[in-house]
């Protein structure tokens, strides 16, 4: 008995790869091109960059409204929160207006199917697994609280957890890399 | 589960990059499968298949248990 696709498996794949992941033969951009944008690395960066100006300075200004909240004595205070906000949040915001801008294929050393790698079975298992952590340290968290009366603030809540999450699941992530 | 990816890739005379480029994955990834570490999703498996010409069962062998 053969199997249904002993036809199409009848010859072996002779042609070179359009692409490689190897770093020293991979000619690709370091950072990738845009169809969208119909232009090369360059344009990519420059619109990356104005995008993310433009997240920086809109979550400046948000800074800047909730700090004229608050009652404090220095009037500098929401000038200077809304500045180190927008400061900060440039390189997060052009590494988002990248990511979103990017055609992932043409950077280089990107994989073309990155969910049929062992790496990708490595992150789902950390992730699966972070979760976990996180739902038995909620657990904890919650019972220690109960008992002993203590109100920890929802900013350092929140941050805990985010905290423990991204840690457990690097952990989880390195193991197995490890293991291999 | 036992496989003979690396008995196919000496055949062909590909370096574990090549065979990871044909596929499309990490070159990580050809490593953990040569090692039976990694089982590969059916996509793939009919990949491996593809590129060295070979059916699917003749690649990999379920293990004894």
């Amino acid at each position: 008995m053969t199997s249904p696709h002993t036809h199409d498996v009848a010859t072996p794949a002779t042609e070179a790869p359009r692409t490689t992941t190897d770093p020293r033969r991979d000619t690709r951009p370091r950072w990738g091109r845009s169809a969208r944008l119909g232009g090369g690395t360059g344009r990519l960066l420059l619109m990356s960059l104005v995008l993310g100006l433009l997240i920086a300075l809109l979550i400046g200004a948000a800074a800047y409204g909730l700090a004229t909240l608050r009652d404090q004595p220095d009037a500098r205070y929401p000038w200077i929160m809304g500045l180190i906000m927008a400061a900060t949040s440039l390189p997060i915001g052009a590494g988002v207006a990248w990511f979103l801008l990017v055609d992932r294929t043409t950077v280089r050393g990107a994989i073309r199917d990155t969910e049929e790698t062992v790496e990708g079975r490595w992150l789902e298992k950390a992730q699966s697994g972070a979760f976990g952590d996180l739902l038995v340290v909620i657990g904890l968290g919650t019972f220690v609280i109960g008992m002993t009366g203590w109100q920890p603030s929802p900013s350092l809540t929140g941050a805990t957890l985010i905290v423990v999450a991204a840690a457990s699941a690097a952990v989880r992530y390195l193991l197995q890399k490890r293991r291999g | 589960m036992e496989n003979s990816i690396p008995a196919e890739r000496a055949r062909l005379g590909w370096s574990q990059q090549r065979l990871a480029d044909e596929l499309g994955v990490s070159r990580q990834t050809v490593i953990s499968l040569e090692k039976g570490r990694y089982d590969p999703s059916l996509p793939l498996a009919f990949r491996l298949a593809a590129v060295f010409g070979r059916r699917i069962e003749d690649l990999f062998t379920p293990d004894a248990d």
